[in-house]
């Protein structure tokens, strides 16, 4: 069988098919020896020139297969089937699976009410000592779930054994519909007296770093695992990570950061030392974070 | 591709992941028309590849928020054109709606050409096959008679103008399989079209 690679041509020196058709895309290692040979070869000339005529064929052809009506009409043929399946995924449970679901509140309801005490005091968690807690004070309407900071705390509950806080140190949350004494408990002797502050639904900060490739390993240790994220570099060799985190999440990372050596340049909150937020800590943030090497 | 379309679709993409679907719309702007060029290339028929394009724009909305930017947008992008133009090649395959009718590749000893056999096509009725006859370029049937493996390499490399690294990190292989199906690609329409229709 004829060699495949030296079929080309007669002469033994032709280069292969594969060699000749990468020189015509510019993909060929020895551009500058088979440059040469062309100048010899007629018939790998007239190989070449078929390449030629092939690629201009193949570039009408396709742009003949255009279709104008359909690319300008995708935008809308998209937004409408976007927004059917969003309301699709919106469906409502069917009518067997919500008496299912109010049986099993129901049931939740009663068992509570039977085991509840009313003599006991709620049990509370008291925060870490070392680590001063953040506290969100909702929407300033509604308790956010889950928070301590709505909770009613016995007067001779002590969270903190020392020290004695000064009622003169406490700023009191404006915002706060509800009587808020936990959030009033949480200032340790070293913290400031804060206001709350909010954070926006997207938030951008710039990070300066002793080392860029260890930092990176460091925030992703502290973002949180379930968490999706993406990271690329820009033109400036900074890394630019982005993550969907609840609130409470971020102002955990950020902290994290701080506590990594991390230096915060960019005024958006969450600020490390910031521990009272505005809003619900469950609702989802847009983070980007930019790393910068010192 | 240069680094200024790479940073304009990442930019879109942050944008769009922060809440602008505007950014999502003029990422379908932009990439429509050669995603329709890709598919159609592909599947050879218009309703396949409005669908597929469709699909893939769809799967992209769904998918962006997750998208880690390891490869280019349009890489990643295309990527999803390919494997679901793909599936959709073999799903009509299966159901015998479409086939490619090549015996050309048996004229390659390359480990993975594919012999194509001519197999009756049962879904199009010999009224449309005959119209398609008339209607298609006789380069449209020879690429369509193209086994899928070289008419992807032949596709990509002249709608995109892809590079051999883009196309062969895309079709997850090898750089040199990428270089011997493009030649073999372009052998086969030599003999086949060249040969027969042309001139």
């Amino acid at each position: 069988m004829k060699d495949d690679k030296r079929e080309s041509g007669d002469d033994l020196h032709c280069p292969s098919r594969e060699a000749l058709s990468a020189y015509f895309d510019g993909e060929a290692p020895d551009a500058s020896s088979i440059a040469e040979h062309l100048d010899e070869c007629p018939e790998c000339s007239e190989r070449l020139k078929y390449f030629a005529g092939l690629a201009a064929d193949l570039k009408s052809e396709f742009q003949k297969r255009s279709d104008e009506t359909f690319t300008r009409n995708l935008p809308n043929v998209l937004r409408r089937k976007i927004r059917k399946n969003a309301s699709a995924r919106s469906t409502p449970f069917p009518l067997f699976l919500k008496v299912a679901a109010m049986f099993a509140a129901a049931a939740v309801v009663i068992i509570s009410l039977i085991s509840e005490n009313p003599n006991d005091e709620p049990s509370v968690s008291p925060p870490s000592k070392s680590i001063d807690p953040i506290v969100f004070l909702g929407d300033g309407l509604e308790p956010d779930k889950g928070r301590l900071t709505f909770l009613p705390v016995p007067s001779d509950t002590t969270l903190f054994e020392s020290p004695p806080i000064n009622a003169s140190d406490l700023t009191p949350v404006a915002t706060a519909r509800h009587t808020d004494s936990r959030a009033s408990s949480f200032p340790t002797k070293n913290a400031p007296a804060e206001n709350p502050e909010s954070i926006t639904r997207s938030v951008r900060q710039t990070w300066s770093v002793a080392n860029l490739e260890s930092a990176i390993v460091k925030f992703k240790k502290a973002v949180p695992v379930k968490a999706k994220l993406s990271e690329r570099r820009d033109g400036g060799g900074n890394l630019i990570l982005n993550v969907v985190l609840t609130k409470k999440e971020l102002a955990e990372l950020v902290r994290k950061c701080a506590d990594a050596g991390f230096d915060l340049l960019s005024p958006a909150q969450p600020q490390p030392e910031q521990r009272i937020f505005r809003g619900d800590s469950t609702s989802k943030v847009s983070y980007t974070a930019v790393l910068v090497p010192k | 591709m240069s680094e200024n379309v790479k940073e304009r679709d990442f930019e879109l993409i942050e944008r769009f992941t922060t809440g602008n679907a505007g950014a999502f719309e003029r990422l379908v702007e932009l990439y429509a028309a050669r995603a329709y060029q890709i598919a159609y290339g592909l599947l050879g028929n218009r309703q396949d590849a409005e669908e597929v394009v469709q699909d893939a724009f769809l799967k992209a909305h769904k998918k962006l928020p997750e998208f880690r930017g390891d490869s280019s947008f349009s890489t990643w992008f295309y990527r999803i054109i390919t494997n679901l133009s793909r599936n959709r090649y073999h799903w009509n395959r299966r159901r015998g709606a479409e086939v490619n009718i090549s015996m050309s590749a048996s004229f390659s000893d390359d480990a993975d050409a594919k012999l194509e056999m001519e197999i009756p096509d049962k879904a199009l009725n010999p009224q449309v096959l005959l119209q398609r006859k008339e209607t298609e370029s006789a380069l449209e049937r020879s690429l369509r008679a193209l086994p899928e493996n070289l008419r992807e390499v032949l596709v990509l490399r002249h709608t995109e103008e892809m590079s051999y690294a883009e196309m062969a990190s895309m079709l997850g292989c090898e750089l040199g399989t990428v270089k011997s199906r493009l030649a073999r690609a372009r052998e086969v329409l030599r003999k086949n079209y060249y040969a027969t229709d042309a001139g």
